[in-house]
């Protein structure tokens, strides 16, 4: 009798100290919860600012920034963070640099650091660019041409 | 359902005057619009089970004539009507193992209804193990003297597959490795593709955002790329700044004279992007959208060109 208690004595410890071990479920991260904390990591980041509405399922444009963000998503490096917001949140949350346009991507090696593309990117190219510079990777030349441009980001 | 002396058997090799539609159901005797009580077989079903094995219907066979059954029906019939090659496929061969050939034109009748001409024209194709294959075609750009591809080109994987070709739809083949690079020949400029033929659905886990669903990539009849001038890749920001090459927009004019759609004119800019703009609103779209991307899922091997 005495021997069981003490087996239900420690079934509940262990349910106790799991209980503590594994995260508790909180209300879902936001874009700026996600960028704090990846940036804290280490990690690089590329913040998607996305039109708000439903795009045209014809509208080309749309497809091609679509498809090549959708395929650096699914091979980007591990080290970096995609976060994906509206441009309304984008404004709440960040105070600059300011948005040309409803669509853009920053890749931010940290708030001192980051390329920001206005607009939707149509090359796959550019998303290597950023996220080599995001990663620290070789040295970034403004001359490229495919409208990379460095700023900071200043969260409000 | 047993043939019983009273009656006839009816199949999809004699159907006679009977031309099988929407509503025709096998279980209630009901074909040509009309109850026949003294007929007897399953030639609904066995059209059913004739478009599956000819690739162009895509739900199980129950004897029910309906909206799946017509627009199986229909779409083999246009089938007919606009691609002009077929695959012969022995039954159990993978498809990659196919046959690529030349049919000649037939009349198939009205579309999405079965009469005896169409049945027999599909129980010829049936006969010679023919299936329907894909519309895309391999472009070798290699022997193309202005056209390349991107390092960040990607060769999907398809039978066949090698370095050095791009998937198009036959018809935009011509306009790529014709006009285009003609053009560019004579403007001093290199082609340098980024993005052929689109899979639908690609990449299945991981989209960051949703696809578009009707682009003319998804039927093979886009390409996007960068006007190389020299050592200037002409970029979508150059454009959009007036910073491009006078050569880059004495292509995009030329191109334009043949004909193609320039992603720069569109009321949202696209500028690597240029296709011969097959009407994504139009049935053609559709049936183009289905067996190259069917097709291509099923890796039905194609022509190279």
């Amino acid at each position: 009798m005495r021997r069981r208690t003490r087996v239900a004595g420690a079934s509940w410890l262990f349910v106790l100290l799991l209980g503590l071990i594994l995260p508790c479920p909180g209300p879902a991260a936001g874009p700026r919860e996600a960028i704090e904390g990846a940036l804290r990591n280490g990690m690089g980041v590329v913040l998607v600012v996305v039109g708000a509405g439903h795009p045209d399922p014809a509208d080309e444009a749309y497809g091609d920034w679509a498809n090549y963000l959708n395929n650096f998503s699914s091979r980007a490096d591990p080290a970096v963070r995609i976060v994906k917001t509206t441009a309304a949140e984008y404004r709440r949350i960040i105070a600059a640099p300011a948005l040309k346009d409803e669509f853009a991507t920053l890749f931010i090696r940290d708030p001192a650091h980051t390329l920001q593309y206005d607009g939707m990117i149509l090359e796959p190219q550019i998303y290597l660019l950023g996220q080599n510079y995001a990663l620290r990777r070789g040295d970034f030349t403004p001359r490229t041409g495919y409208g990379l441009r460095q700023t900071a980001v200043q969260l409000r | 359902m047993a043939i019983s002396a009273a009656t006839q058997p009816i199949g999809l090799q004699n159907l006679g005057t009977i031309t099988l539609r929407s509503g025709d159901n096998d279980a209630k005797r009901l074909w040509g619009g009309s109850v026949r009580p003294t007929l007897s077989g399953t030639p609904v079903k066995e059209l059913q089970a004739a478009l599956i094995a000819l690739g162009t219907l895509t739900f199980a066979a129950d004897g029910q004539f309906g909206a799946h059954t017509q627009q199986g029906l229909k779409r083999f019939q246009w089938y007919i009507n606009n691609l002009r090659r077929r695959l012969k496929l022995p039954s159990g061969s993978p498809p990659s193992s196919g046959i690529i050939s030349d049919y000649p034109a037939a009349n198939t009748g009205t579309p999405g209804m079965c009469s005896a001409q169409t049945a027999a024209l599909i129980q010829e194709w049936q006969t010679g193990n023919f299936v329907t294959t894909s519309p895309l075609v391999r472009l070798n750009i290699a022997p193309l003297s202005n056209v390349d591809t991107a390092d960040t080109f990607e060769t999907l994987t398809y039978p066949s597959a090698k370095d050095g070709e791009v998937l198009v739809h036959e018809d935009f083949a011509g306009a790529l490795s014709g006009a285009m690079n003609d053009e560019a020949k004579r403007a001093g400029v290199m082609l340098r593709i980024n993005q052929t033929f689109r899979r639908e659905g690609v990449p299945p886990t991981g989209a960051v955002v949703p696809p578009a669903t009707r682009s003319q990539h998804l039927v093979g009849h886009a390409v996007d790329l960068n006007i190389v001038d020299g050592d200037t890749v002409n970029t979508s920001d150059m454009f959009k700044n007036g910073t491009e090459t006078d050569d880059a927009d004495k292509l995009i004019a030329a191109v334009k004279a043949n004909g193609l759609r320039w992603g720069g004119d569109f009321s949202k800019v696209d500028p690597p992007h240029f296709d011969d703009f097959l009407d994504p609103n139009s049935e053609n779209y559709d049936m183009t959208f289905f067996f190259a991307q069917r097709c291509f899922e099923k890796q039905h091997p194609m022509r190279q060109v």
